[in-house]
């Protein structure tokens, strides 16, 4: 009876047996193997110093050693003191230094260096090209914001014969685009600096002028809606920081200008609490074409009124504005008849590059 | 006959059991997946986990519905790292150890096969190195870094099939020669220092470990004409970190590896530039707390990363290079003011703006054997600025 009783289970038993072996070994396997013997529950047990150190100090560090070095070593390197020199330290220049316009005619000529190695002038910079690479390109400057170009002695190009030269590109819509040392030129002086904006500021990428890390854009925003881009855009430590919208604001802030004012006006003081070293530029409102204002939206008929606001902005909060109309020419649209296209941004970046005085 | 139906009921009991068993384990699941939130992150797995699919018209239509939802159901299972081990377990006794192109090696190495190297692949690659060499005759440097499969053979089950590295390597060498561009196989320095008991491929993750990068600092710099004369320390910044090895084979989820950090005595200031914004760290310790403790280095694989320093003056190096190079990167900052990192399998930039705007004095190829032996990225990085720079 237990005999036969004991035979019916053994089955039942060999199965539980060998399922409890199994089960044990899969507990077993399931244990920590190797020592986690850090108190620390993320397991860190050691912080670097150098996690401590503000990127903006690495920054200012790195720029004091070049300096030093600069200054003691036989090839000039830029160095700034109102604004910082860019990031790198570069000797070639296609354009010539102009100092910022309001810069009375005696204060500010920009020295020159040696001669570009590996630029080569276009038609639309006289042939000889100087190089800007010794100290004070940008001098203490009252921020200002007229954008009528300012007389200087500085050898070469002058920023009038430039600026002429564009004028007469614009006129005849015969706009010399950038080669690509130009452009490797321009970039150079511009690293320093951030774009930030609308879609107006995105062309700047869409055209291969600048890379994302220059140019902090949210397509469609108006000035109170792309916060985290100019985070963003302080976040790379510039040197010069441009605003470049568009009608978007418009839209946004219609028969509201004095919104738009005082938007614009609380990110002017953001940066400039963020960045006090920093060269705040804006750029002004470009207008739509007139098949836009006449077929698509004729709110951005309004635009200048807008572009008022803006220079206003720049005024109160001392920053420059700087004024494009004279570039617009209703041939520079895009299709969509609200961007423009790559002829204008050139014309743009090297009016810019004259304003800013890199 | 009274003994039989007995039995007979006995084993209508036994049915009966097994078949409400089995009914309440459905109904226990079901209802246990209602009532448990679905979780988003699978911290062992590195990967999101499927959310529920919104039943959508088309999706039903076209009969792609049921897979996501079957996606979602089996990642959103009750207990599912516990299955997974099961799985593994159940694996290991029938005597698996290979999952996903990983071997169970000994000592709880995880250990990546490499597959045999499309030679048309690699001879695309090598080509436009040299067709970049001609463009732009810098002096510079191939740096491969052999895997854990040729290095640490002896860790390999037996047997186990792979692809010959040393072969491999000798054949890029050999197709590079005459090309101006250097070439340096890190096998001996890395082998000589596993000998003396470095730690040199951590075990859950395909990487090398700092300490292997840091055995092999002198020669590298030897080969870019600098010597390695830092002096500082390796400090573990983390014991808890399971690899990508681990994640993908699902093999060795208990073991955790020691990631260390390279700390000099003398530390240059660093300006780490990248699209996120500025840092003063080689090291993002966000990082460590994630899915990928590895990304520690450099924040994880980044198209262009510039690092400046304030050791001016010491030169300008440009650097093609994989994951590998991360963690080695920090032995190389003082003997360089400026060194650009290009990640080609993430760069969508322009490289002949980026020459044409920087004066580099050196260029840097740094792969391990793994990936260089199947990129393709690399070829297409520089193919298209060769092509440029003949267009124009």
């Amino acid at each position: 009876m237990n005999r036969r009783r004991f035979r019916s289970l053994f089955p039942y038993l060999l199965t539980s047996v060998l399922l409890i072996a199994l089960a044990a070994g899969f507990l077993l396997s399931r244990r920590p193997v190797t020592g986690a013997d850090v108190s620390d529950p993320a397991g860190r047990v050691y912080v670097s110093e150098a996690g401590e150190r503000s990127a903006a100090e690495a920054q200012s560090q790195i720029r004091a050693a070049r300096k030093s070095a600069s200054s003691a070593g036989p090839t000039a390197e830029p160095s700034g003191t109102a604004a910082p020199p860019p990031t790198e330290p570069v000797p070639t220049e296609t354009l010539p230094t102009a100092p910022p316009e309001t810069v009375p005619p005696e204060t500010g000529p920009a020295e020159t260096g040696p001669a570009g190695s590996d630029s080569e002038p276009r038609t639309d910079a006289p042939p000889e090209s100087p190089a800007e690479t010794t100290a004070d390109p940008e001098p203490p400057t009252e921020p200002e914001s007229s954008a009528a170009p300012a007389p200087t002695t500085s050898p070469g190009p002058s920023p009038e014969t430039i600026l002429a030269s564009l004028q007469e590109q614009i006129r005849t819509l015969n706009i010399d685009l950038f080669t690509p040392d130009e452009l490797a030129s321009i970039r150079r002086r511009f690293d320093g600096a951030v774009f930030t904006g609308d879609s107006m500021a995105q062309g700047l990428v869409s055209f291969e002028l600048f890379d994302e890390n220059h140019v902090k854009f949210q397509r469609g925003a108006s000035v109170g809606e792309f916060d985290p881009q100019i985070q963003a855009a302080i976040d790379t430590l510039p040197d010069y920081f441009i605003f470049f919208t568009g009608c978007n604001n418009v839209s946004t802030y219609i028969n509201d200008p004095t919104e738009y004012y005082r938007q614009f006006v609380s990110r002017i003081e953001w940066v400039k609490r963020a960045l006090p070293d920093t060269e705040i530029y804006v750029i002004c409102m470009l207008p739509a074409s007139d098949r836009f204002i006449q077929y698509e939206n004729y709110h951005v008929a309004r635009s200048p009124e807008y572009d008022a606001q803006l220079k206003l902005v720049c005024q109160d909060t001392g920053v420059h504005y700087v004024d494009c109309h004279w570039m617009v020419r209703q041939e520079l649209y895009l299709e969509d008849g609200l961007h423009f296209n790559l002829a204008f941004y050139t014309v743009l970046i090297k009016f810019l590059a004259i304003e800013m005085g890199l | 006959m009274k003994e039989t139906r007995s039995r007979k009921r006995g084993n209508h009991a036994y049915y009966r059991i097994l078949a409400g068993l089995f009914a309440v384990l459905f109904l226990v699941f079901f209802v246990l997946n209602l009532v448990l939130p679905d979780r988003t992150l699978s911290v062992r797995e590195k990967r999101m986990l499927t959310a529920f699919p919104a039943p959508q018209l088309d999706r039903v239509l076209e009969g792609n519905y049921s897979n996501d939802f079957e996606d979602y159901a089996s990642d959103q299972i009750p207990f599912r790292e516990f299955f997974t081990d099961l799985k593994v377990y159940a694996d290991s006794l029938a005597g698996r150890n290979e999952s996903q192109g990983v071997y169970r090696g000994r000592d709880g190495y995880l250990i990546e096969k490499m597959e045999t190297p499309d030679d048309v692949v690699v001879g695309r690659t090598v080509d436009a190195m040299r067709g970049f060499a001609e463009l732009f005759p810098l002096p510079q440097q191939m740096i491969l870094v052999p895997n854990a499969v040729s290095v640490l053979k002896d860790k390999l089950p037996l047997w186990a099939p792979t692809a010959d590295q040393n072969a491999f390597a000798e054949r890029v060498a050999e197709a590079l020669d005459g090309s101006g561009i250097g070439f340096k196989d890190l096998r001996d320095t890395l082998q000589i220092a596993g000998l003396d008991g470095v730690p040199l491929y951590y075990r859950t993750d395909h990487h090398w470990t700092t300490d292997a990068a840091l055995a092999c600092a002198p020669a590298v710099l030897e080969t870019l004409g600098r010597s390695f004369t830092a002096k500082g320390a390796l400090l573990p910044v983390t014991a808890q970190f399971s690899g990508s090895l681990s994640a993908k084979s699902g093999l060795g989820v208990r073991e955790r590896d020691t990631i260390s950090v390279w700390q000099p005595e003398d530390e240059p200031v660093i300006l780490v530039t990248d699209s996120a914004g500025k840092r003063a760290s080689l090291y993002s310790w966000d990082g460590l707390n994630g899915s990928d403790p590895y990304t520690v280095f450099l924040g994880g694989n980044e198209g262009l990363v510039r690092i400046e320093t304030d050791r001016i003056g010491a030169g300008r190096l440009l650097v093609f290079k994989d994951s590998y190079f991360n963690c080695f990167l920090p032995f190389l900052l003082d003997s360089f003011e400026t060194v650009d990192i290009v990640d080609p399998r993430y760069y969508s930039g322009d490289l002949l703006m980026l020459m044409r705007q920087n004066e580099y004095d050196q260029i840097l190829y740094f792969y391990n054997i793994n990936t260089f032996s199947a990129d393709t990225s690399l070829a297409l990085v520089l193919g298209e600025a060769v092509e440029q720079a003949g267009r124009k």
